[in-house]
C-alpha cells in the first residue's frame, strides 16, 4: 500500500481514479437514471450521502468487526443508510422518489460503495476514509451530471426542465431511452480514451525531443 | 467441519487482497528486467521503492486480517451481527415513524389535488364507498373501509353534485397505469383525466401525462370513449385522438375509463340522481339526451 497524502485521498476519486469513468464501477445507476439532469442530481446526492456515511461508520468500527463477517456488516451499514435515504426522499421529495423508483434501493449493491469500504475504509483512519468517500462521491456526481446533461439536452431539448430550443427542435427520443445511456457512456469513454492517448503520445514526443536535443548538445560538445 | 473449513477460506480471501499485489509484482517485475543490462539501473530504484511499500502493505493488511488469525469465536460473530442488526433496526424504526406521516399526508394531498383537477374545481367533495352492490357515503359501523372500492362525489358551492372522481388502474405498455377521471353521470361526459402513476416509456408512452392535447381531449368527451388515430377523427363527441407512437398507452387510458364507467355507471347515475334531487331538486338530468 502506497503512502498517500490526505489531499491525494480526496482528489484521486474525482478524476484520476474516477469510479465510473476510470474504474467503470456503478454503471447500472449511471446508465439507468441519467435520463434527466434532475434525476442525475438526486441519484448522485443519494449515493454521495450513503458513501460518506458508510465510509465514516466502517472506518470508525473497523476494529470491532471480525474479518469473517465484515462484508455482511458493511452491507448492513450501507443498507441502513440507503433505507434512511429512501424514506427521507419519499417524505420530503416524493416527486423525485417516484422518478428514481427502485434505483434508490439498489444503491445497496452499488459496487462503488462496497468497493470503497473494502478497499479503503476498512484499512484507514476515519478522516482519510471520509476524504476518500467525498472524492469518490464527487467523481460519481460529475459523471452522472455529464451523462444527464447530454441525454436531457439531446433527448428532450431541455436542461433541468427548461426548454433550450424552439419548437422546430425534434428531440432525439432515443437519448433518454436506455440505448441512449449506452451511447452517451460509450462516447464519453471514447473521448476520454482518445484524450488520454493523445496526452500520452504528446508526452512521449516531448520526451523523445528532449532526449534528441540532449544528444545533439552532447554531439556539439 | 465448518470450523476447520473456515480459516482456509479466509486466508484465500485475504491473501490476494493484501499481499497479492506486492508479491505478484516483484517476481514479475524483476526477472524480465534484470537480464537487460541497460534497463537495470532504471529498474533498480524502482525495485527497492516497491519492496518496502509491499512490505508495509502486508503489515497493514495484517490489521484487518488480525481477527482472522485470532480466529474470532462463533459467538463473537453472532453477537456482532445480532447487535448491529438490532441497532440499525431500532434506528430505522425512528426514521420510519418520522417519515410515515409525511408520506401519507403527501399521498392524501396528491389525491385531493387530482380530484380538484379532474372535477374542474368543485367546492368540496365527499368519499362514497361501493358497498354491497350500492353506493353509500356512510358505512355501517364496524365495516373496514380500507379494502372497499370508492369514488369521490364533488359538489358546487350551492351543494349540487357536479360529478364523480373515479380512480382506475390497468396494464399499460410496461406496467400498470393508475389514473383518476371526473365523470358526470347526468351528461355521460368525462370531465377530465389525470394519470397518477405510470412507468410508460419516457418520451413516447409517458406522453399520456405530458401531451396536453391528449389530456385535454378528455374534458367533455362522452362515454364510452373511442380512440381514433390522428387525422381520422369524424368529429363525434365520443372520440379522442390517440398519441402517435404511444398507441398502446393511449388505448390503455381509454380502456381504463371505459371499463370503470361500464362497471360503475349505473350505480353512479342512481346515486347522482338521488343526491341531485335530495339537494333541493336540482335538475340533475336536464342534459341527458
Amino acid at each position: 500500500m502506497k503512502h498517500t497524502t490526505p489531499q491525494e485521498d480526496f482528489l484521486k476519486g474525482i478524476w484520476r481514479e474516477n469510479p465510473v469513468l476510470v474504474q467503470l464501477l456503478g454503471l447500472c445507476p449511471t446508465l439507468a437514471v441519467t435520463n434527466s439532469v434532475a434525476n442525475a442530481i438526486a441519484m448522485a446526492a443519494a449515493t454521495f450521502f450513503v458513501l460518506v456515511g458508510s465510509s465514516f461508520l466502517v472506518s470508525l468500527l473497523k476494529k470491532f468487526i471480525p474479518g469473517e463477517v465484515r462484508i455482511t456488516t458493511y452491507i448492513l451499514i450501507i443498507a441502513t443508510f440507503v433505507t434512511i435515504v429512501d424514506m427521507v426522499l419519499q417524505a420530503l421529495f416524493p416527486v423525485i422518489h417516484k422518478d428514481l423508483g427502485a434505483f434508490i434501493a439498489l444503491i445497496v449493491v452499488n459496487c462503488i460503495i462496497l468497493g470503497r469500504q473494502e478497499a479503503f475504509a476498512a484499512k484507514h483512519s476515519v478522516g482519510r476514509s471520509v476524504l476518500d468517500a467525498l472524492g469518490n462521491g464527487i467523481g460519481f456526481t460529475i459523471t452522472l451530471l455529464l451523462m444527464g446533461s447530454f441525454r436531457e439536452v439531446l433527448g428532450n431539448g431541455s436542461f433541468l426542465g427548461f426548454r433550450l430550443f424552439g419548437d422546430s427542435f425534434e428531440p432525439w427520443v432515443i437519448m433518454i431511452l436506455p440505448p441512449g445511456g449506452f451511447f452517451t457512456m460509450g462516447f464519453i469513454l471514447l473521448g476520454l480514451g482518445w484524450w488520454r492517448g493523445r496526452k500520452a503520445e504528446r508526452s512521449e514526443i516531448r520526451h523523445w525531443a528532449h532526449s534528441l536535443r540532449a544528444e545533439r548538445k552532447e554531439g556539439a560538445a | 467441519m465448518n470450523e476447520t473449513k473456515r480459516p482456509p477460506q479466509d486466508e484465500e480471501l485475504l491473501t490476494p487482497q493484501g499481499g497479492g499485489g506486492g508479491t505478484g509484482s516483484t517476481p514479475m517485475g524483476l526477472p524480465p528486467d534484470s537480464p537487460r543490462g541497460i534497463a537495470l539501473p532504471q529498474v533498480e530504484p524502482e525495485g527497492p521503492g516497491e519492496g518496502p511499500s509491499a512490505a508495509t502493505g502486508g503489515g497493514e493488511v495484517g490489521a484487518p486480517g488480525m481477527p482472522a488469525k485470532k480466529e474470532a469465536s462463533a459467538l463473537r460473530l453472532l453477537l456482532t451481527l445480532a447487535l448491529s442488526g438490532a441497532l440499525v433496526g431500532a434506528l430505522l424504526v425512528f426514521v420510519y415513524l418520522w417519515s410515515q406521516p409525511l408520506i401519507l399526508a403527501y399521498q392524501a394531498q396528491v389525491l385531493a389535488e387530482s380530484i380538484q383537477e379532474v372535477l374542474k374545481g368543485p367546492d368540496h367533495y365527499e368519499t362514497v364507498f361501493v358497498y354491497e352492490e350500492g353506493l353509500t357515503a356512510e358505512l355501517p359501523p364496524g365495516v373496514d373501509s380500507t379494502a372497499l372500492d370508492r369514488v369521490y362525489l364533488g359538489f358546487d358551492a350551492q351543494g349540487h353534485p357536479v360529478g364523480f372522481a373515479v380512480a382506475g388502474a390497468e396494464a399499460g405498455f410496461q406496467d400498470v397505469i393508475r389514473l383518476i377521471f371526473g365523470y358526470d353521470p347526468a351528461t355521460r361526459q368525462v370531465l377530465g383525466m389525470k394519470v397518477m402513476d405510470n412507468k410508460e416509456t419516457p418520451g413516447l408512452g409517458d406522453k399520456i401525462v405530458k401531451d396536453s392535447a391528449f389530456v385535454g381531449a378528455f374534458g367533455g368527451v362522452e362515454a364510452p370513449i373511442v380512440g381514433v388515430k390522428v387525422g381520422r377523427s369524424t368529429g363525434a363527441a365520443t372520440e379522442v385522438d390517440m398519441i402517435t407512437g404511444a398507441t398502446i398507452s393511449s388505448r390503455a387510458v381509454i380502456a381504463i375509463i371505459n371499463h370503470r364507467i361500464e362497471a360503475l355507471g349505473a350505480l353512479l347515475e342512481a346515486y347522482h340522481q338521488e343526491h341531485a334531487n335530495g339537494a333541493g331538486g336540482g335538475p340533475g338530468v336536464e342534459g341527458r339526451p
